[in-house]
This record gives C-alpha cells, structure tokens and sequence, in this order.
C-alpha cells in the first residue's frame, strides 16, 4: 500500500478518503474531535470541499462539517488511487476491542499497549469516557479501544450498551477479554458473553503475580484448551506479557490463528424455542446482529432488544414471538445458569486454589461460633456478657446519678422555701424527678449499645442472626419472620414496620404480633435500672431469668399463633458473614451517640410531657398524694395492683409506662422521689419479681401499637395484642408473686 | 445451576455462603455472583436490606437504629440475607 504521510483532511479532494492517524491541538480539542469519532484507523472522505468555509466529511456512517483549521489538524494517510482497493488497505489497520470487568487491570494493559498515542473523549452522545489509541507492529497498525469495563453485557447500564453495541457495530477484528486470574470465576462471565459476539476473543489473563501471591495456581495452556481460545499470561504492572499479547494479537488477526470456542451450552429443552424465535426474528434483524445472538437475548429477557425488535417487526408477529418469550419467561435462568456451568468447568479444569481457606481466623472462628450448640451457648454468653457490664459498670454510675438528682430535688425544694409550694414541687418533684431520674439511664443505655455496636462492628452480629434464625426455625418461626424479632430488641416500632418484607399476611400478623413480646432496650434499661434496687448482687442472674423466660414465652407464643391460626412460610436465606474485623472505634461511637440522642430526643418530648402530667394529677387538687386525683383512680386500682403485690402507685407507674416505657421510672421517681430508697420498704421480693415481669410483658408503647395497626390493617388484630398482652403480663405476675409468697 | 440455586432459597432454613456453596457445588465466589444474578433478574432480595429499609421510618421516629443488629444496612455495611422474592417463588413453584 502506498500512501503519502504527514498530509491533513484539508489536502485530500473532493471524494477522496484517508485513515486518520493522529490529532493535532490542545487536550480538549483532540478529545472533542475523537468523541466525533476522529480516532486512529477512521476512515474519512471528503464530501464537499469549498475553498473557503467548512469542509464537509464522512466518518463514520455521518457527517460532520469541519473548519479549514480543524481539517489541517487531523493527519491521515491518503488512500493512493493507485494503491490497492479500499477494502483492501482498510485491513492493514486493524481494530482492536479492550473488554473486561472493572478492576482487572485493563487500563494498564491499555496504557502499555499503546503507550503515549492514546486519546480521550466521550463515547459519541454518552458521558462515559472513550479512550481509543494504537501501536504498530512488524509495520501493521493496530487501533485499540477500550470498552468500558461491565460484568457482562446485558444492557442493564449504559456502559454496557456501549461495550456490545461497538462489537456488534463496529465488528472490531478482535476483542481482547482482559481477566483477573486472582478472581478468575468472577472475570469470566463476560467473557461467556463475549463468545456469543460476532469478533473473535483473545484471552489476556492479567494479574498472574497477584494470583501467584496468593497462592493460586493458574494453567494458562489448561485454560487455553478448555476455551478454545488463545490465552495469554500477564502481569501488566509489573510490564509482563505486553509483548506475548501483541504477538498472540498479530497471531490472530494476520495470520489467522486457530479459533474454535468452547461455548456454553443451553438445555437442550430450550433449543426448539430458541430456534422458533430465531427463525421469527431473523428477517428482521439489523444487518450487524447475530441472529441466534438476537434470539438468546430475547429469551433472556433483554429489555433494550425487545423494543428494538418490537418497532422493526410486524405487530401480530411480534405478539405471537412475545406470548412465546413470556411462555418461557424463567428460560434465563438457564441460559444464565449454563454460563455459571461453563465457568465453573473452565475455571476447575484450570485453577488450583491453596488447601488451605484464605478466610483463616474466620474460618476458625466460625467453626465454633456457628455452630448449633456450641455457636448458640456462645451467643447465649454473648448476651450474658452484654448485660454483665452493663450492671456491673451501668448500675452503679446510674445510682450514683439517682443520688444526685435526688439531693438536687431536697436543694430545689430548701432553695425555693420561701415560694408557693407547688412551685418546688413542680421543679422538684415534677422535671427533676421525672426528667431527671430518666437521664440517669444514660450510662446504662450507653453501655449496651457499645457492647451491641462492638458485636456488630466486629462482624460477630451477623452470627447472631443466623444462630437465631435455625432456633427460631426450631420452633415454628420461619424466614422472614426473624428479622422483625430480632430488630426488636432495638425498639418494637422499626421492628414492626419491618414486618412489610413478610409477603403472607397470616405470617405479617403473626411476626407482628409477637414483636411486642421481644424486651426493647427501653424496657431492659428500666429493667437494668429496677432490678438492683430489689435483688441488689443478684440482680444480672434475676434479669437473666427474666428475660430467659421472656423469650421462652415469645418462643410458645409463636408456636402456639403458628398451629393455632397462621399458615407455614417457608424461606430459606443464604445470610452472609462478613470478615470478623478489630472494631472502628469511630463507627461504634456514631452508633452509640445516634441511639443516645435519640434517647435525649424522647426524654425531653414524651417522658417529659408525661412525667408533668402524672406530677400534675398527682399534686392537685389537694397537694397531698393520697388525696390527689391520681390517688383516687391509684385507690381504685388497688384491689387489682394488690392482686400481683404492688402498692397502687407503683402500678399506676407501669400503666404509665404505655407512653414510653421509661416511663415507669419517671413516674415512680415522681411519686416516690428517691426510689433506691423508697421502693425497697414498700414492694417485697415475690411482688418485685412481679413488678419486673409486668414491666416486661405490659401493653407495648403507643408507637408500637400504632405500627401494629398500620401493619395488620386490622383494628381487630390490633385490639387482640392489647388484649393479649394485658392478660399475659397479669398472668405472669400474679403466677410469680402468688409462687413467690408462698416461701 | 440457577435453578439449583432458586429450589435451596425455595426451601426452609439459613445458610452461610459456605454451606449453600458446597451444596451446589460452586465456589463461593460464582455463588456471589448468582446470587447477584438472581437478584438483578428480580427473582431474589436482600431480606435484610428490604427490612431496614421498610423500618427507616420507624427508625428515624425513634431516634436511631435503637440496637437493631441490622443497623449496619444503615452505614452501607451489614448482614446480608438472600432470599426469595415472589417473583422467584413462583418460578421455584413452576420448577
């Protein structure tokens, strides 16, 4: 081939054609002129060439209007009219596609091929970058363009529409399939893909150091067998294999190497309709696309193709081709599953990965705490442990601030002496006690949401899960259903509203009846708070007990609502366990401030509004307790409180805990003040008991039976959790207080 | 090797990565990768995802995550559980 060099579009003629080889300008302009599709190896003719103004060229299929500047910054070689045809010259320059994952190194392997003769531009009306660029070898050019990298080319992005769309189009004379050798499986399902197109592939597995490094041993020539295709080793970062891969690129593409792909192979159950769509898209089918490749992807659901095929063919033929798709709608599952099939065997027939698991401390770990008993008495301790520091640590700074906020109230009260007595009572007894004692479960609640956020943040709560998912499996709580549970030892709301991801109403009702019964974190800090004031050094072993058969209760109760009224879901989960990592300190302090300040939040709104209230009801009209009007609706009660052994104020206490649980202690702090004190000479042990496991199984807060109502959409469901637990949290009391008398 | 992977979320119980791997005879890796695949395809979620999603609000009424052992969903890195959607039950029906 003859051609004149160092020439500029402006030199070619009116009809003439020429390759463009390089841009000439600034970064900018040399990227605005390749996004037109000035790259290397374009053909361009001249189509109307005046002597003044812009020339008019062909490129690409359009046409563009260049400035007489412009035409002189792009050099081409000119396609000599003696030289041989078109078709001919057109072949010495060959294309070249880069495709591949993200992440493989394909960049590098771009860069290296190319060196510096490289351009940038977006691809034509697209915000992805286009970088194009060449090499000449042995006197043969090569243009390159490197795909945007995609997992496979399925038209679900753009960068994918683009990948295959170049292919089908542009029909590069090879497409170089860039792979990670360390993560061989994952790199290959585009490459199961890429087969399919109409271009020859060339396999360039990159990253053998990084493969070696860790111990995997890759069989470049076992590989290359079981594809069919050549494979060429690389480790592009360090520069290796570059000339390999330009030698197997010129193999291929001058000298027509041996191609025979190993494809994956679709059910044969599949191969009539798949070859009754081919045969009713076929003679519609544009020119550049594979028909058996327009078929596949129709069956696989390809939306991109589908309504490009449904505007070129016929209505009532689309329709029929359509209701067949439809027909076998989970046909893709199998074309897609082939592909994992196909890469498993490559991947087995030419990988050896290390004996022993690169998990290592995980795998160990997890060898016990996933284990059925092992696992479950690990997470039962676990748990244990949780509440261990929070009493041993929690308890006494949370007395030593009930202390406080009670010599607090006797100076509020001394200070304002010489005042109207409700006025001190007010301060005192109403925001100080009810506020005031609130805030002192601070270091309690920050407390347990550290040793939960350090369970979480070092991966080990994702064990917990699923330990908890096979128990509750055991005991007729299946799938779904866990989650909500589980997310309610958080708070009762969230979990209830998460009962939405339940498709089966009867199982929705179900989980949602129950979260109620799982102890929040309010009702365990008024627990933490409570328990130490009766049981003093036994108080971790009577809230173990407490909670143990709380959940042993919500376990029944599942059973029972499951047998009794509610169908069997079956869902299985595939639940994944991350890496157990050392704790990000940072992470577990945003946990714990977050859920903190949410605290703070509600102290200052709900409590405080409603330990006013009781202070208010409490106080007047006669500024004495007993004759209050609290006292005459306590008195009432009292044949009742009396039942489960607890004075009528301390029942009106759980009663109030219907606004926020921690109610209960803003409202004893009211009615009692110092209630460290106080609590120990007016309840007993079997009705302290009592009084803890009411505290427990009472009504939920009106959050959660507003998010039971919203859920269930039932006023009946609803009123029946009221109902429920009422009788259950009475129940259990006065079990434990008339049991507990008797000794 | 989808559908192999459709009829184990079809049926009861959890599974670790590991397990559910070995039970079809993949690796761990191409497992990601279908379950990923299944997911795209509309047949398959992260249950606990959906879940914190749907408990956002409530969430956010109460001030924080409240010790939810999910919370992590809300920081991008937590639990993830696969399962079935209904879309994918049905096909695990049809079998």
């Amino acid at each position: 081939m003859t051609t004149k060099q160092d020439k500029t579009i402006k030199d070619l003629k009116k009809g003439e054609t020429g390759t463009v080889l390089k841009l000439t300008g600034g970064r900018g302009y040399v990227a605005r002129l390749a996004a037109l599709g000035f790259t290397f190896g374009a053909q361009v003719t001249v189509l109307r060439k005046p002597s003044k103004g812009p020339i008019l060229v062909g490129i690409r299929g359009t046409q563009i209007a260049l400035g007489q500047g412009e035409a002189d910054g792009i050099s081409i070689s000119r396609l000599d009219e003696n030289a041989f045809p078109a078709k001919e010259a057109a072949t010495e320059t060959f294309r070249i596609a880069l495709a591949g994952q993200p992440n493989v190194g394909k960049s590098t392997v771009f860069n290296l091929l190319t060196g510096l003769n490289q351009h940038v531009g977006n691809w034509t009306g697209k915000t992805v970058e286009q970088k194009s660029g060449s090499f000449v070898r042995n006197g043969t050019a090569y243009s390159i363009v490197d795909l945007p990298g995609t997992y496979s080319l399925s038209a679900n992005s753009e960068e994918e529409l683009i990948a295959r769309d170049f292919i089908l189009k542009e029909r590069p004379d090879l497409v170089v399939a860039v792979v990670d050798a360390a993560t061989l499986e994952r790199s290959m399902y585009i490459v199961a893909e890429l087969l399919l197109l109409n271009s020859p592939v060339l396999l360039a597995l990159n990253m053998m150091d990084v493969a070696k490094g860790e111990g995997i041993k890759v069989e470049p020539k076992v590989l290359e067998t079981a594809l069919g295709i050549p494979v060429v080793p690389m480790a592009a970062s360090h520069g290796e294999g570059i000339a390999e891969l330009q030698e197997a690129i010129e193999g291929m593409v001058r000298h027509g190497a041996e191609y025979h792909p190993s494809l994956p192979v679709i059910l044969p159950a599949h191969k009539p309709v798949l070859d009754e769509i081919e045969r009713m898209v076929s003679p519609y089918v544009p020119a550049d696309y594979p028909s058996d490749w327009v078929a596949l992807k129709l069956l696989e659901g390809d939306e991109r193709l589908s309504s490009s095929m449904k505007e070129q063919m016929p209505e009532a033929e689309w329709k029929a081709m359509d209701a067949l798709i439809y027909q076998h709608e989970d046909a893709v599952l199998d074309v897609a599953g082939a592909r994992y099939q196909w890469i498993g065997r490559m991947v087995r027939a030419a990988v050896v990965e290390p004996p022993v698991s690169r998990m290592g401390l995980t795998a160990k770990l997890d060898r016990w705490l996933t284990h059925p008993f092992i696992g479950t008495i690990a997470l039962i301790a676990m748990l244990a442990g949780v509440f261990a520091l929070t009493f041993s640590i929690g308890g006494p700074i949370q007395k030593y601030l009930g202390d406080l906020v009670a010599a607090l109230g006797d100076g509020i009260r001394a200070g304002l002496s010489g005042q109207p007595r409700w006025i001190g009572e007010f301060l005192a007894g109403g925001v100080l006690n009810g506020l005031g004692m609130v805030l002192t479960f601070l270091p309690i609640l920050a407390i347990f949401y550290l040793a939960l956020g350090l369970l979480e943040d070092t991966g080990y709560m994702a064990r917990a899960a699923y330990l908890s998912d096979r128990l509750m499996h055991g005991m007729g709580l299946h799938g779904k259903s866990f989650m909500p549970i589980l997310l309610g030892f958080g708070c009762n709301v969230p979990a209830v509203l998460g009962t939405r991801i339940i498709e089966s109403k009867k199982a929705r009702i179900q989980t949602a009846l129950m979260v109620p019964f799982v102890p929040c974190s309010a009702r365990l800090a008024v627990i933490a708070v409570l328990a130490p004031i009766f049981f003093g050094g036994a108080a971790f072993w009577v809230t173990i007990a407490l909670v143990g058969a709380n959940l042993l209760i919500l376990f029944a109760l599942g059973l029972i609502l499951h047998r009794a009224a509610f169908e069997d879901e079956h869902v299985a989960f595939i639940m994944e366990l991350p890496l157990y990592h050392l704790p990000n300190f940072k992470t577990i302090g945003i946990y714990v401030w977050q859920n903190l300040a949410g605290f703070l939040k509600k102290a200052g709104s709900v409590i405080l509004l409603a330990s006013l209230a009781v202070w208010a009801v409490s106080y007047f009209p006669t500024g004495e307790i007993s004759t209050s009007w609290l006292g005459t609706l306590g008195h009432a009660l009292e044949p009742v409180s009396s039942l489960i052994g607890l004075p009528w104020q301390v029942f009106v206490a759980l009663l109030t805990s219907f606004a926020a649980k921690e109610n209960t202690i803003a409202t004893l702090a009211v009615l009692y003040g110092d209630i460290s004190t106080a609590l120990p000479s007016v309840v007993s042990l079997p009705a302290a008991a009592s009084l803890l496991a009411f505290q427990l199984l009472f009504v939920p807060c009106v959050g959660t039976i507003a998010a039971i109502r919203q859920e269930t959409d039932s006023l009946k469901w609803t009123v029946f959790s009221v109902v429920l637990m009422l009788v259950l949290s009475f129940g259990v009391s006065f079990a434990i207080y008339s049991v507990g008398s008797l000794f | 090797m989808l559908r192999e992977l459709l009829s184990l979320l079809a049926g009861d119980g959890a599974f670790s990565p590991d397990e559910a791997a070995s039970k079809l005879g993949v690796s761990v890796a191409t497992l990601d990768d279908m379950l990923a695949k299944l997911v795209a395809l509309g047949y398959a979620e992260d249950a606990a995802k959906a879940m914190a999603c749907a408990a956002g609000n409530g969430a956010k009424k109460t001030g924080g995550c409240a010790g939810c052992p999910m919370a992590g969903h809300c920081h991008g890195a937590g639990t993830k559980a696969w399962t079935l959607t209904a879309k994918g039950r049905e096909a695990a029906a049809r079998g």
